[in-house]
């Protein structure tokens, strides 16, 4: 194998290594007609810090159970709900994974620690700021006090927003998988110093953003991206999305483009696909990655899903990679959630043949 | 007499031709409301009641008066639905929404033997909580009788209040959907 091979088997199988899920994102809510992020995330763009709302809707639509107070931080003790939202707001997410994978060569199991984080925000007026304080470490299964996320949101009217802090841009279909391949690049980690503007009506979303890479990044790696966003909101329960963003480091540019969509047929059926090219500069042709996930809420909380994904990174035939599974995903109260996933995926640069892979997560947000 | 019997006749006639129309509609006939929720444009759909009454027509003129059991009404969210039952439309006090269409601007042309007519301008009455107001909207009528009517409400009109909960707060803009679908010639 020569030293490129090499080096893209290493990046897919460390890719592949941490299957996990990060941002707490709901895109298929748009099957109960919530056609915009903010109406449960402090974030216009959403994922991350639930705003009171959203605290609200996670019993009243996510969860199979939940007393009246349950969703409230620290599971309502000694709270009441009010009518009124709560300019301070704290929230966090604790995330334990356990993978499996099995392959002639070997079969792998790990458990680690994936996020531990608390999140605190506060809004004054039009503005709202949110900062993620705690970084898990799966290596040592330890968490450090490093802050990733940061941000203030400018609301101008109901409908435009400005966004300045370390955070990742908008770009195509976020999901709550972050490892699948049309996330490469605005994964985990991948907090830039952005300024983003956001704007978002019935019909019509759009977002505008200017990022860069943090600065203890080497300066070889560093990159800049300009990123555009606009998607139409169909029928109050699909949306339609295209993104595009042009990032360069000191060395190279790359090109990507996000056709996207998200289907929400009923209040319990949903689909969500998403396509990226890219183009990299000195490198032919264009690659492909796509996912989709089709997703059945068999009754509320309890989900059912198949997820598949499909990745061609150059012209060359092994830069193939792919899988298809099948799901099951449970949040039985406010604060909990449990995903599990059988997966068969095959990476043609390691074996053309599909191997199995597992995961179990166990996820504690408040 | 034959002559006498022959008007007679023909005045009977012409009185059974002459007489109103009478359609009922009873079973289902569902109503929909659509609300938005500031400022996530959240969409808050209404569905699952449905609507009693009847339609009169009389050469082109018609009116009906239709009921609806607010009770009906489901949002899909159970805290809201107990909110806008119990907080804004007092439902144990106001069981019911009353609609009427007082008057329809049929085609001169129209028949009821070839009712069909799409976006049919009406004007009627809402009671809603005790209050009565005026409504404009737009009728639409299959072949078959199966006929829509679209008007719109403001919330403001009506001893309602702003539902607002933990900062989503409704327009005051309501769009409502009455679908006939049994409508039926009553004999």
């Amino acid at each position: 194998m020569n030293r490129g091979k090499a080096l893209l088997t290493l990046g897919l199988f460390s890719g592949t290594l941490s299957i996990s899920m990060i941002a707490r994102a709901f895109p298929d809510m748009i099957r109960h007609h919530y056609v915009n992020c903010n109406a449960c995330h402090a974030s216009p763009t959403g994922g991350g810090m639930l705003n009171s709302y959203g605290q609200q809707m996670s019993k009243e639509l996510l969860s199979t159970w939940g007393s009246e107070t349950e969703h409230l931080p620290l599971h309502g003790l000694g709270q009441t709900v009010g009518a009124e939202p709560s300019s301070f707001l704290i929230g966090g997410d604790v995330r334990l994974i356990q993978t499996y994978r099995n392959s002639p060569e070997r079969i792998s199991a790990r458990g680690f620690l994936m996020q531990a984080g608390l999140e605190i925000g506060a809004s004054v007026g039009s503005l709202t700021a949110v900062i993620n304080v705690g970084h898990a470490q799966a290596a040592n299964n330890s968490v450090s006090g490093e802050s990733s996320k940061y941000y203030l949101i400018y609301g101008i009217g109901e409908t435009v927003a400005v966004m300045a802090g370390r955070f990742i841009p908008q770009f195509g279909l976020l999901t709550a998988y972050h490892t699948l391949p049309t996330r490469s690049g605005f994964g985990p980690d991948s907090e830039k110093d952005t300024l983003q503007i956001v704007g978002s009506d019935e019909k019509w979303g759009y977002s505008m953003a200017y990022a860069r890479s943090k600065t203890n990044i080497s300066s070889a790696n560093r990159e800049s991206q300009m990123i555009g966003h606009v998607h139409l909101n169909l029928r109050d329960s699909y949306r339609l999305g295209f993104s595009a963003h042009e990032t360069r480091t000191a060395t190279q540019s790359r090109q990507s483009a996000s056709l996207h969509a998200i289907l929400g047929f009923s209040d319990n059926w949903s689909y969500l696909t998403d396509f990226v090219w890219t183009r990299t500069e000195g490198v032919p042709g264009l690659s492909l990655s796509e996912m989709s996930i089709v997703d059945w809420e068999m009754t509320r909380g309890l989900h059912l899903y198949l997820m598949q994904d499909y990745q061609r990174q150059t012209v060359a035939d092994d830069s193939l990679s792919d899988s298809y599974g099948l799901g099951v995903r449970f949040y039985p109260r406010p604060h909990f959630e449990f995903d599990s996933v059988f997966r068969k995926k095959r990476t043609v640069v390691v074996a053309d043949r599909f191997d199995d892979e597992a995961w179990l997560l166990a996820h504690y947000y408040f | 007499m034959n002559r006498i019997l022959l008007v007679t006749l023909s005045l009977v006639n012409f009185a059974a031709q002459a007489a109103p129309i009478k359609l009922t509609a009873q079973g289902d006939n569902p109503v929909q409301f659509e609300a938005v929720g500031r400022p996530a444009m959240l969409k808050i759909i209404g569905k699952g009641a449905s609507a009693v009454g009847e339609i009169e027509v009389e050469a082109q003129k018609m009116v009906g008066k239709f009921k609806v059991s607010l009770k009906g009404f489901e949002t899909g969210i159970a805290l809201r639905d107990q909110h806008m039952r119990d907080k804004y439309l007092d439902v144990e006090k106001f069981p019911e929404a009353i609609f009427e269409i007082q008057k329809v601007e049929l085609p001169k042309e129209w028949v009821f033997d070839k009712p069909a007519v799409q976006g049919a301008a009406f004007r009627g009455l809402m009671t809603l909580k005790g209050v009565q107001k005026e409504i404009q909207g737009e009728i639409s009528i299959g072949d078959d009788l199966k006929s829509v009517a679209r008007f719109e409400i403001d919330l403001d009109s009506f001893p309602i209040g702003v539902p607002s909960y933990l900062g989503a707060t409704v327009a005051k803009t309501v769009k409502v959907t009455v679908s006939l679908n049994s409508l039926r010639r009553t004999p």
